[in-house]
């Protein structure tokens, strides 16, 4: 008894302070974003939503996020997919399981650094296709650190996505002994294949998509990587608010804290409406019968 | 996935729509509360630099008393490795030795250190954790602007009276009369570099330039930091038509006009530049670096002394060399202030004198070390100091200061600065 009124007193205690926080932060950003608070705020004013809202910025930058996060997401969750289902030994060999662990102690910083090392024009890409005769010198290697299209920056967001992708599939797998149900239905008749494509992988997607949800949102919300191999405009979304809230203009400061509170309610939004995707309202909708 | 279902039904499921409405409800109660922290009768109730004033009044042997066996805590650029050589190496070591000074760092560049000084004004921080800045002319302005430098102090330094004031170029920084507030650290002028054996004969008008670029595409570009800002008012002052035109008030109408042939020229010669211009290099190192590996003809530098050090570190290549083309460059001075809420002003007072004293500005100013250019007037130092300022190794990449002074630009005001800044981000590089 004491101790369920404690866990109901922590439960509430933690949610508190998180909302207390949380509350706290969204509130100075708005405050500041129209002209309320800051040293040289002129009073309040709709003027830097109107600025940051009608300018091109943010909306190509929300655009650029978004698809980012979505493509380097996804396709980071089909390649750890392809090789968990494709490698039986992935599976089963620990000291295979702990490699991947590796790549997980890399900070952000110098997973850019090490992307920009492999895939820049003068990095070890270029000079192995120089070397294999493919390309004649530097400038025939294509442009893939800033450029254009991402193409270097969703490619290291996507390498980097993998590791963790994989060490979560290799130990779903093993823990709801997706083999079992794979031995029950080839025994039952089906190929190989098609127990993959209808019992294997529908049951891992649906542990993964929590994981999914929150890796969107950490590549949605990406700063380093986009910083040293993103293209200068549009940047994403985290560098967009950097460097507006980082430069000497003091008086664009409050359509950095616009970007903020943008980014905030979007974040916010998707937690929401993807959480109910995700499973996570799944015991509410028990308590209260609906499910 | 137990474990998530533990944490779902633990928290979320106890989080009731009917109670998260009562907890919002009881935060709306506390809003007025929680921003206190940011309302104006908040930061009355924390003057700052009470603690600096009086250290500013003290005659200087008290402060030198109060210095020695301190703390002092510089916030400095830290992009360049010579720079932080020299200052955590031979400036520390001086200090702790005969002064007992404990000199520590932090990276900071001019605009971080305007958002942090900001954030610490408006919260009411005092002390706070840095003693000296090191800052130039856009930086002064917005610290000014939001009262977080404290001075006056220059005429309290007794090294101060070596200092060339007659130099326009050292006694107003970006326009504004420094009024005590930054002492004078270093004077340089702006040089574009060179590679000596692909480009023979380097463009000396805009003309010249703008041929070049077109007949050898890929092969130019500038920063979008400092260096290449400071590039870009130079030319923004030759389209001008008018080399005092930017030394009075900022008109609009002259803003309007030179920006508008600014942009012109640029869009006209983007194509050709590096990348085609559809990127530019972040900062003045990368420009380095892609000079160094052949993928560009040209770098520059906001200090003409640079190529030198710059080729002796290794960074740059041997056959460099530095140049400020006919239509001139920007030369200005860089500065130390104290932070409104330093907590060690005797500190920061002690540390900025010896970093303006004839010894620690002769090594400063040699080419290994750093080939920062004085603000000393030699003229007003002893014979002897005269004699050790004028035995330092003659630059063998640059023309001298003397000569380039000919072509100097003077800074145009901070705003300049500020509105190109947005301009080049909204008309050229948000524009592709």
């Amino acid at each position: 008894m004491r101790l369920a009124v404690w866990d109901q007193v922590s439960g509430w205690l933690l949610i508190s302070l998180l909302g207390l926080a949380l509350f706290w932060m969204a509130g100075y950003a708005v405050a500041f974003s129209l002209g309320g608070v800051g040293l040289i705020s002129a009073g309040w004013t709709l003027e830097h939503w109107q600025l940051a809202i009608s300018g091109s910025r943010l909306w190509r930058s929300l655009l650029l996020s978004g698809a980012l996060a979505v493509c380097s997401t996804t396709l980071g969750w089909l390649a750890a997919l392809s090789m968990v289902t494709g490698s039986r030994r992935l599976r089963t060999d620990l000291r295979l399981q702990a490699l991947w662990c590796l790549p997980l102690a890399i900070p952000p910083a110098v997973q850019g650094f090490l992307g920009g090392v492999v895939l820049s024009r003068g990095g070890l890409l270029s000079r192995l296709c120089w070397w294999l005769g493919l390309t004649d010198g530097v400038e025939d290697f294509p442009v893939l650190v800033q450029d254009r299209h991402g193409t270097g920056l969703l490619l290291t967001m996507t390498a980097a996505s993998i590791p963790l992708l994989v060490l979560f599939l290799t130990r779903t797998w093993m823990a709801i002994r997706i083999d079992d149900y794979l031995t029950v239905a080839c025994s039952l008749g089906a190929s190989r294949t098609f127990a993959l494509r209808h019992v294997a992988i529908p049951m891992l997607w649906r542990r993964s998509r929590f994981l999914l949800l929150l890796m969107l949102l950490w590549n949605f919300s990406a700063w380093e990587l986009p910083l040293l191999l993103g293209q200068q405009s549009p940047r994403m979304l985290s560098v967009l608010i950097q460097q507006s809230s980082g430069q000497f203009v003091l008086e664009e400061r409050p359509q950095a804290f616009v970007h903020a509170v943008v980014y905030l309610c979007l974040a916010g939004l998707a937690v929401w409406k993807l959480s109910g995707y995700a499973g996570l309202d799944r015991t509410d909708k028990l308590e209260s019968g609906d499910g | 996935m137990e474990v998530e279902g533990n944490l779902s039904s633990g928290l979320y499921g106890q989080y009731s729509r009917r109670r998260g409405c009562r907890a919002a409800a009881g935060m709306l109660v506390t809003f007025p509360w929680l921003f206190g922290g940011c309302s104006g009768d908040h930061r009355a109730a924390f003057p700052l630099a009470s603690s600096g004033q009086s250290a500013l009044q003290l005659p200087w042997p008290a402060v030198q008393e109060a210095a020695a066996g301190s703390r002092v805590r510089i916030a400095m650029w830290d992009g360049d490795s010579a720079i932080n050589r020299w200052m955590q190496g031979w400036v520390s070591q001086q200090l702790r030795e005969k002064h007992g000074i404990q000199l520590e760092f932090s990276g900071l560049r001019g605009s971080e250190l305007v958002g942090r000084m900001q954030v610490e004004r408006d919260a009411g921080r005092d002390p706070g954790d840095i003693d000296v800045v090191w800052i130039n002319g856009e930086t002064f302005y917005q610290l000014r602007r939001i009262s977080a430098l404290q001075g006056p102090f220059v005429q309290q330094l007794p090294n101060a009276q070596w200092i060339d004031w007659d130099d326009p170029f050292i006694s107003t920084d970006f326009q504004q009369p420094i009024e005590g507030y930054e002492c004078p650290w270093g004077s340089v002028q702006f040089a574009l570099i060179h590679h000596s054996s692909r480009v023979v004969r380097p463009p000396q008008t805009l003309d010249d330039l703008s041929r070049w670029i077109q007949g050898n595409p890929g092969r130019f570009t500038w920063d979008v930091s400092f260096t290449g800002m400071t590039f870009l008012k130079s030319l923004l002052i030759e389209l001008s038509g008018d080399r005092q035109a930017f030394t009075r008030p900022l008109a609009d109408s002259l803003w309007k006009t030179a920006s508008v042939r600014l942009w012109d020229w640029i869009r006209g010669v983007r194509p050709y530049l590096w990348r085609a211009g559809q990127t530019f290099p972040e900062d003045v190192s990368q420009l380095h670096l892609l000079f160094n590996t052949g993928e560009v003809d040209f770098t520059m530098s906001s200090n003409d002394g640079e190529v030198d050090n710059k080729v002796m570190q290794g960074v740059l290549p041997d056959a460099s060399k530095g140049y400020v083309p006919e239509f001139g460059s920007i030369r200005n001075s860089h500065y130390l202030g104290i932070p409104s809420n330093a907590p060690n002003v005797a500190g920061a007072l002690f540390v900025i004198d010896f970093l303006i004293s004839p010894a620690a500005q002769l090594e400063k100013a040699k080419p290994e070390v750093w080939g920062d250019g004085t603000v000393l007037s030699l003229q007003k130092l002893s014979a002897d100091w005269r004699e050790k300022f004028a035995g330092i190794p003659g630059r063998s990449r640059a023309p001298s200061r003397e000569e380039l002074r000919e072509r100097a630009l003077p800074e145009p005001a901070a705003e300049v600065m500020m509105r190109l800044v947005q301009g080049f981000r909204r008309e050229i590089i948000d524009v592709n």
